[in-house]
């Protein structure tokens, strides 16, 4: 059962109509789907912030190691979250080949994509919603801010969805990601119109009926034809019964009402500026968390390779053509402006985490945040020594407040650390085309 | 170099060496200068012997292509083979430019014939239409057949992800995958439908936001929406659930700090319902202190203006905003500025985009979005077009409810499967409406059951039905209402209407004239604008113009309007011949475009004013034909410079059907060299030169980077130009095609790609079948190609002839149960 809170009424005399109206201040509706329970017993969940196109290496990676070790100029929005924060380096996406597509490809599957048969393998954020996926209403959700038709055409023969997204459902199923804030809120909380909770519930009771009788359809024409079109509606089948699974889950939870307390309302689409949308996204995320309709969010903030125009930065190319600088001091200046801007939304969303309550502690402590990406100096397309951050999961005994150098580990290895954390077996991950060696050391102390 | 070769390029680079030697000493080959006729072998094994198998031979595997191995006495051994042979005879490509010998053009007649002679006829004796699989509706099929079945016009691409794209086109079956994401999205987007189509009974009120985008300096009238005498803006079609109160708020585009543009002045922003005024708002010119300076650097605030002043520059659109009554269903709402400028001759070159315009607050004040909100007070679901569609009766005593609802779902789901409704779906669409009847009354009945319709397996897939227990193999004809299905999906991307799906379910459609005569129906119908959009702009690449990315540094005269001009002229130019039903060889030739005032003056056209597209003849040739297009030049280019590789490959893509294969894995991509080594600026043919010496990637960019050089003409942004800006050269568009024909410049080359319109033909039915069918075509198709084109030649190879020749054609009109 959802339990909207009602909508915030806001009174604004209008100019032009010479009469007062009232305005929702875009609704405020949150179902409250807020579990009990003290640390521990908290739910723990995953995230992973991509990060695009690489970073000037050194504007990011400290000079020294250890627990006194200076922060970087780009990692100097994040000081407030030192304590929480785990610098790594030395870690590189080795099966990564090529250039954005390749290593973007890699980067959570730890596997090169092979180009006859358009095949790479399940990545890691796909391992975990497969095994702890089925206590929520969404396994898991692949979010970012690049509309998809911005990768374009294939790079080194790998086509374009190689660079727009890092989630693979199978090793041939690249799953797209959701880029419009409202349609993921929507998602979420079900395109609503009523705050009446009976209505709510027949609302759900419909779409039950409705997912009922389309898998009586879908049966029937299975029966109708021939073996080779029936994997087709096979898949169909079985996303019907993914939703139909989703509701009886949120059906369960309902016995926890409760209301949920919180200043972020239903988006009225993408905005403009990529830091208003990178921030709602973000926003998105957090309320998925604190309502447990997902423990497993990766969020790319741009396509690997993006050329986005940050105008607003003072850019006038774009940020992957900036990226080949070729030494220019003018554009590497741009590029940095770039990074330390994504480290600012991140240092937002991770303040955020830390100040939302879940059970006793905060819902960052209950949560590991893995942000990183899949080249370090993207003018030469180095995918080694690729720049990651970690951040949260105390209730797991991570211990931030270090710069960690590593010797050309695998970040597959840290993928199995994050996989270990969340109980979650590392079987199908590793199969015998991984670059994984082993469970990264040293994360927790 | 040895280290950046992968161990397979090496092997590759081995070969071609070996090749140069076997060349070079001139052993393999006579001296005579025309085929031994004498020798045992026949004449086609002669021809391959003397031609073609010095590479493609056993032992060097060229391409994958044993020649030397192959019975060409037996075509039926291996059609596939020769039908790529034929691809490459056809269009003189091999053997290759700098081959030692050629065939003459009786030779090449002699063996294309023979070869086209043989696997025809064996195509006739083993027909082989394919297997379409299952195809699921993509977003285009899905908001159409929306439109068409609810009268609802509303956008439903933000309610869908794009679609997989294969062979060029996102219609493609095998591609069409559905994944749990994809399916809560069409869950979804079949209750919002439903609710909007129905009218709901309430709604709370809810937010659309609209932007404009910034690319766009708004300094002329942007559309034809939009009222005379004003500038920048935006027209919105917007769709208003329910009657009501409606709330539209403006905000004013800021400066990278938060100060709205063109402040120190007054703008005049006038709000239009339908064309009808609805207020007009003063902005700016008001003065509540000393204003800064125009540009808002605050890392060098000397002086950034008195504190009130600036409050006024953050928010001075604050209070914009306007209610109004609305009723039901789909309004234009214009919000633009009054332009009360002096009338100025020309377009302003957006030289501001060099400026530090992130940081710049003077200028035009231009329009960021504008949010529409509602309903609020009274409201009422209306009476909406979707609505007379859909309640056809009205219950008026308890018994006639269940009449009424049968009724009502019968219809829509008999157009919505495009077949009758089975006994069974039809019960269980009545117990969905029971169900939403007894919760909230008789159109939540409706409602509920429409939800099942949309997002079920009947609507969202095309079955094709199968004969019972047919033999693996099987070639069946298609039932009417199948092909009714692939008929309407192929020419408006939608459902069948009323009399296309009747016609079928009397079995009257494959009546001698029937066809015809619905298919010139159809592509009459507004209706087909839809496959001019899908299919040209799959096809031409147009969407791409949407996404290219010039660079500002060195393309200044690039911004939004000439975007959208470049985009407008490749549509409307391919619209005009389809309707006209011009020869689709016109797309080659045509000396006439359409432009408005930015692109004329683009393309250094006089006399075009203001903002509407005409058509008109170009007095040069080098714009004439799909090759002097900006939008299609500008795609097939880098964002800083043109790209000959690029644009060679899509020609040989395209145009000519002959896609170059990927480089191999792995082979190095260098960067282009600018300079040579003493510093000394390169133009592109030279560094196309160096870029070529890496012998793996010479064989084929020797095919594609002629073409593109060709074009050099033209700039990234489809410029003309004679010299190189930087270089202080000339432009130098010589070359070698891949057929051996020497051209000067661009008019000759143009010439001489006009050797190979039976290519063009070709490649534009390929495109046409593998759309129409929405599957990979195959070695099985090329013979009925040809035969499309070959009935088509008396036509002139009119649109509307190959169109119905693929209409008509064994593989759209029949299917085959799987092997």
């Amino acid at each position: 059962m959802m339990i909207f809170k009602k909508a915030i009424q806001r009174r604004s005399f209008l100019k032009g109509a010479g009469a007062a109206v009232a305005l929702p201040f875009l609704d405020a509706m949150v179902p409250a789907l807020a579990a009990t329970g003290g640390a521990g017993q908290r739910p723990f969940r995953i995230a992973y912030v991509y990060l695009p196109t690489g970073r000037i290496m050194d504007h990011w990676i400290p000079a020294t190691t250890g627990s006194d070790y200076k922060l970087t100029p780009t990692l100097a929005p994040l000081a407030e979250h030192r304590k929480e924060m785990l610098v790594l380096s030395g870690l590189d996406v080795k099966a990564g080949k090529g250039s954005h597509s390749g290593p973007c490809a890699s980067y959570m599957t730890g596997i090169t994509p092979s180009k006859e048969n358009n095949t790479v393998g399940i990545s890691v954020d796909q391992v975990i919603a497969k095994q702890i996926g089925k206590e929520t209403t969404l396994a898991s959700m692949e979010l970012g801010v690049d509309p998809p038709e911005w990768a374009g055409g294939a790079v080194d023969g790998l086509a374009g969805y190689y660079t727009s997204t890092i989630s693979w459902m199978t090793e041939s199923t690249p799953l797209p990601r959701q880029v419009n804030p409202r349609s993921v809120f929507e998602r979420l909380f079900g395109d609503t119109d009523s705050l009446d909770p009976e209505a709510l519930r027949r609302r759900m009771e419909s779409k039950s009926s409705v997912l009922d009788s389309v898998s009586k359809g879908v049966k029937r024409l299975m029966t109708s034809v021939g073996e080779n079109d029936r994997h087709k509606l096979q898949e169909y089948f079985d996303a019907v019964r993914d939703i139909e699974r989703g509701i009886e889950v949120t059906e369960a939870k309902s016995l926890n009402e409760g209301f949920i307390d919180t200043d972020i309302t239903r988006p009225a689409g993408i905005p403009v500026l990529f830091e208003d949308h990178a921030n709602l996204m973000f926003d998105m995320m957090l309320l998925a968390y604190q309502t447990d309709m997902t423990r497993m969010i990766s969020f790319m903030l741009g396509h690997e390779g993006s050329d986005r125009n940050y105008l607003e930065l003072g850019a006038k190319d774009g940020h992957h053509s900036l990226t080949h600088h070729k030494g220019r001091q003018e554009a590497i200046d741009l590029v940095k402006k770039i990074e330390l801007h994504q480290s600012e939304l991140l240092a937002r969303f991770i303040s955020k985490m830390k100040a939302t309550q879940d059970g006793e502690t905060s819902l960052l402590d209950n949560t590991i945040i893995i942000a990183g990406g899949a080249h370090s100096d993207s003018n030469l397309h180095l995918h080694t020594d690729v720049p990651t951050l970690v951040f949260g999961a105390s209730s797991k005994n991570l211990k931030g407040g270090r710069h960690i150098r590593y010797d050309g580990d695998p970040v597959s290895n840290l993928h199995l650390a994050v996989m270990e954390m969340a109980k979650v077996s590392s079987e199908e991950y590793l199969s015998e085309k991984t670059d994984a060696t082993g469970v990264l050391k040293g994360l927790i102390a | 170099m040895e280290s950046l070769l992968s161990g397979a390029a090496k092997t590759y680079i081995a070969k071609i060496l070996v090749l140069f030697l076997l060349t070079g000493s001139g052993l393999v080959y006579a001296q005579t200068s025309t085929i031994d006729a004498s020798s045992e072998a026949s004449y086609h094994r002669s021809f391959l012997n003397r031609y073609c198998i010095a590479c493609h031979n056993e032992t060097l595997n060229t391409a994958n292509l044993m020649l030397d191995r192959a019975n060409v006495d037996d075509v039926s051994q291996d059609p596939q083979l020769w039908e790529k042979v034929i691809i490459k005879l056809a269009l003189r490509a091999m053997p290759q430019v700098g081959f030692p010998i050629r065939p003459t053009e009786t030779e090449y007649q002699q063996m294309l014939g023979y070869l086209k002679s043989e696997l025809d006829t064996l195509a006739k004796n083993k027909v082989d239409p394919g297997r379409p699989t299952i195809h699921r509706l993509n977003r285009t099929e899905y908001a159409n057949a929306i439109r068409d079945l609810l009268s609802l016009e509303i956008d439903t691409t933000s309610m869908l992800p794009p679609d997989n794209v294969a062979e060029g086109f996102d219609n493609i079956a095998e591609v069409l995958a559905v994944s749990p994401l994809l399916m809560e999205q069409y869950v979804l987007a079949a209750s919002k439908i439903s609710r909007l189509a129905v009218g709901p009974s309430s709604m709370l009120p809810s937010s659309e936001i609209y932007t404009v985008s910034e690319e766009y300096l708004q300094e002329q009238r942007m559309n034809e929406d939009l009222p005379f005498g004003s500038r920048g803006g935006i027209a919105v079609n917007h769709y208003f659930p329910m009657d009501g109160e409606y709330n539209i708020r403006i905000k004013l585009a800021r400066n990278g700090e938060g100060y709205i543009r063109g402040m120190r002045r007054e703008n005049w922003v006038d709000v239009r319902l339908d064309h009808e005024r609805l207020d007009v708002f003063k902005v700016g010119g008001e003065f509540y202190g000393k204003t800064g300076p125009l540009f808002t650097h605050s890392q060098n605030p000397d002086f950034a203006g008195d504190a009130d002043q600036i409050g006024y520059e953050f928010s001075a659109d604050k209070d914009m905003e306007i209610s109004f009554p609305v009723s039901a269903g789909n309004h234009l709402v214009a919000v633009t500025f009054m332009d009360d400028r002096a009338k100025k001759t020309g377009h302003l070159t957006p030289d501001l985009m060099l400026l530090d315009f992130a940081n710049y607050k003077g200028g035009e004040a231009m329009l960021d979005s504008v949010v529409i909100t509602g309903p609020f007070g009274e409201t009422s679901p209306g009476m909406t077009p979707s609505r007379e569609r859909i309640f056809t009766c009205r219950p008026d005593t308890g018994t006639n409810q269940e009449m009424c609802a049968r009724s009502i779902l019968s219809n829509l789901a008999h157009r919505a499967f495009r077949r009758p409704v089975q006994d069974v779906e039809l019960e269980n669409l009545m117990d969905l409406y029971r169900k939403g009847e007894k919760d909230a009354g008789f159109e939540n009945g409706i409602e509920l059951a429409m939800q099942r319709i949309l997002a079920g397996p009947e609507f969202l897939f095309r079955i094709e039905k199968e004969p019972a227990n047919a033999k693996p193999g099987t070639v069946y004809p298609l039932t009417d209402l199948d092909l009714a299905s692939r008929l309407s999906f192929f020419l408006w991307s939608s459902i069948p209407d009323a009399e296309l799906l009747s016609l079928a379910e009397k079995g009257e459609l494959r009546k001698p004239g029937i066809l015809e005569a619905q298919v010139n129906r159809m592509l009459a119908d507004p209706k087909a604008d839809t496959f001019i959009r899908s299919f040209g702009e799959q096809w031409l690449a147009l969407r791409k113009i949407d996404l290219a990315a010039p660079q500002k540094a060195v393309f200044p005269a690039f911004d939004g309007s000439l975007r959208a001009a470049m985009k407008k002229e490749l549509a409307t130019w391919f619209d005009y011949m389809v309707h006209e039903d011009k020869s689709v060889l016109d797309m080659l030739t045509a000396d006439y475009t359409f432009v408005n005032q930015r692109l004329a003056e683009h393309y250094g056209i006089e006399g075009i004013y203001g903002d509407n597209f005409r058509k008109v003849t170009l007095d040069t040739p080098a714009r004439a034909g799909l090759l002097g297009k900006a939008g299609l030049l500008m795609v097939t280019s880098f964002n800083s410079r043109t790209s000959p590789v690029v644009r060679g490959k899509w020609v040989l893509e395209n145009m000519l059907d002959m896609a170059p294969p990927p480089p191999p894995a792995d082979a190095f991509q260098p960067e282009l060299q600018i300079q040579n080594d003493e510093g000394k600026a390169l133009t592109m043919k030279e560094a196309m030169e160096v870029h070529r010496q890496n012998p793996v990637c010479a064989n084929c960019h020797k095919m594609m980077e002629p073409i593109g050089l060709a074009l050099e003409n033209f700039d990234g942004i489809g410029t003309y130009r004679d010299h190189y800006e930087d270089a202080n050269t000339s432009v130098d568009s010589s070359g070698i095609l891949f057929d051996n024909a020497e051209f000067r410049d661009t008019n000759e080359f143009k010439d001489r790609l006009l050797k190979h319109s039976d290519r063009f033909v070709h490649t534009i039915v390929t495109k046409l079948m593998t759309y129409a069918l929405g599957r990979k075509l195959e070695y099985f198709d090329q013979p009925v190609i040809r035969d499309i084109i070959s009935k088509s030649e008396s036509d002139n190879y009119t649109w509307s002839s190959l169109i119905l020749g693929v209409i008509e054609s064994t593989p759209f009109q029949y299917r085959r149960t799987p092997l």
